[in-house]
């Protein structure tokens, strides 16, 4: 598959903080990525850089394959701002049309695209009120209605979500979801676990400048599977054997919980309680959230920074 | 260039909404209505001030064009100083340095859009000028906007200063920065230019080297006023004028190359 994204080596530095540190990230042509980390962690850095917006302090990193700076990259990318910034002046329209301009589109093109956009967005009947008037939900999707005018092949969106009422935030959410089915690849930046959850094939790890984890949602979750277990007669045997096959385990009553060590250990357990003299009244698997993954891979960065 | 076109056209139609630029339009008209007696030549003179009619109107053409011009200083200074920094502070900047476009486009589509105001006002002005002239006193002065037009080259030049000043200092000291280069090139440009004032006070060493290595504004300014009036020296002809474009080729390489690298 063609890359649509390479970062290689990718270091920013500011006066007083290392912002990125040796960061290396590929996304595939189609693919929906999911950038999270905490506040601070580097990836609005991240963002501005794929953006030419800062330049890196060592590093390299391409959007198809060419430099990011190339007006011809910028031709087949849309960007989503978290706070989306318009002259208040305008009209939804106006400003459609404007940024249409500057993507170099004839005014046919611009007339048809804008009138697309808008309805993409659900923003048609607001389309001659003044920008200035819109409210927050409005300005984010005309924003994306602007991200979308030149039918881009890669999206940014720096939490695309983030401040709208549950409503706006599903609408806006499946206008993505179509867009990924549509082929587009999608880069998303985002704090919010269960929007990145939801939409992203793959996602990243940003702690402190540094990838901590990387992978598809389910490879993440699935490192992180939990076993329930309710045994009677749970003896220090049972235990003890349970904990040659588990990366951590508690016991509390007759409830035992472990992670195991790989998904064939979890075939072995009921042999291992059976034949220690313990009753297995049940067996369940629990995933993680992200959200869990995310809170504990932090934690532990924490930690081991301290 | 379409590109570049619709940043100017979108910078004209913030600007036409700056209540600013319609308060100094009213306060030069009101200017111009309190100077209708200097251009009819009709104003009484104090007993022992030997001024012909003629060199009253002459004076006060002279003198309404200096203000206009430096009305017009004011009006660069107001909207220049305000456009790029409200982009930078505003982040208006970032949905358009996004698009396809070079960042270089951008600095000329916000330059086009804040210099056609300016000259769209100063025509206004001095088409209010011209037509005060001609009904009050039958006088037709086409120099006006020849004038008009070689003083142009230093509203480019103060606003390309503001420009390249607004990319790292604050607004309020760009603009004063920038005016204070004008006006102590203007009060320069009179000093060298005046042999009469050069016989009562020879500038010292350090005031030369500033004259020179300051941009010529003033003498460009001189020159523009000459075209109205003999009482201005014009004897050094051009170069004034290739001065001035040097030095906003200059600034606008300089501008480019640091808006190039800057972090937005």
């Amino acid at each position: 598959m063609a890359k649509a994204i390479e970062i290689h080596r990718l270091t920013k530095d500011y006066p007083h903080v290392r912002a990125l540190d040796d960061v290396n990230l590929e996304v595939t042509s189609g693919e929906c990525f999911g950038l999270l980390g905490p506040n601070g962690a580097g990836k609005t850095t991240m963002m501005k850089i794929l953006l030419a917006l800062i330049s890196p302090t060592s590093g390299s990193v391409k959007i198809f394959n060419q430099p990011v700076r190339k007006e011809a990259v910028r031709e087949r990318i849309g960007y989503l701002p978290e706070k989306v910034r318009i002259y208040g002046f305008l009209s939804g329209t106006e400003f459609l049309d404007y940024q249409g301009k500057l993507y170099g589109m004839n005014a046919q093109r611009r007339r048809v695209r804008v009138e697309e956009c808008l309805q993409v967005v659900e923003m048609y009947e607001e389309r001659f009120r003044k920008v200035g008037e819109y409210s927050k939900g409005m300005l984010q999707r005309i924003g994306l209605a602007q991200a979308l005018l030149n039918q881009p092949e890669l999206l940014f969106l720096d939490e695309p979500t983030v401040g709208l009422d549950p409503i706006s935030n599903k609408e806006i959410r499946d206008v993505l979801l179509k867009l990924k089915e549509a082929g587009v690849t999608i880069f998303i930046n985002s704090h919010l676990l269960s929007e990145v959850e939801l939409m992203c094939d793959r996602v990243a790890i940003l702690h402190r400048g540094h990838v901590v984890r990387i992978g598809t949602t389910q490879e993440l979750a699935t490192k992180s599977e939990l076993i329930e277990l309710r045994v009677e007669g749970i003896t220090e045997v049972i235990l003890s054997r349970l904990k040659e096959i588990s990366h951590q385990l508690q016991s509390e009553g007759n409830h035992i919980l472990l992670a195991p060590q790989n998904e064939h250990t979890i075939g072995s357990i009921p042999g291992i309680v059976i034949n220690n003299g313990g009753t297995l009244l049940s067996l369940t698997t629990k995933r993680e959230s992200l959200e869990d993954i995310f809170y504990t891979l932090i934690k532990e960065e924490e930690k081991l920074h301290e | 260039m379409n590109k570049v076109l619709a940043i100017a056209l979108i910078t004209i139609k913030e600007e036409v909404r700056n209540r600013v630029v319609y308060l100094l339009l009213g306060i030069a008209f009101f200017l111009l209505f309190l100077a209708r007696g200097c251009a009819s030549g009709k104003i009484t003179m104090k007993k022992g001030i030997l001024l012909s009619p003629e060199q009253l109107m002459t004076a006060g053409i002279v003198v309404t064009f200096n203000m206009i011009l430096l009305w017009g200083l004011s009006l660069c200074g107001l909207l220049a100083m305000n456009t790029l920094s409200r982009e930078l502070t505003e982040e208006t900047i970032v949905l358009t340095v996004t698009k396809p476009i070079k960042r270089s486009y951008f600095l000329v589509g916000k330059f086009l859009g804040i210099f056609s105001m300016v000259f769209f006002n100063l025509m206004l002005v001095s088409i209010g000028f011209f037509l005060l002239l001609y009904f009050r006193s039958g006088v037709v002065k086409p120099s006006i906007f020849s004038g008009l037009l070689v003083a142009s080259l230093n509203f480019i030049s103060i606003i390309s200063f503001i420009f390249l000043f607004s990319l790292f200092l604050p607004r309020v000291i760009s603009g004063l920065l920038s005016l204070t280069i004008y006006i102590l090139s203007l009060g320069l440009g009179v000093i060298f230019s005046f042999e009469k004032i050069r016989a009562y006070w020879e500038p010292s060493f350090s005031t030369q080297v500033l004259y020179y290595v300051l941009p010529q504004l003033g003498r460009v300014h001189l020159y523009a006023c000459s075209l109205l009036s003999s009482i201005f020296p014009s004897s050094k002809g051009w170069w004034p004028v290739v001065d001035v474009v040097g030095y906003s080729f200059v600034v606008w390489l300089v501008m480019i190359c640091i808006f190039q690298k800057k972090s937005l």
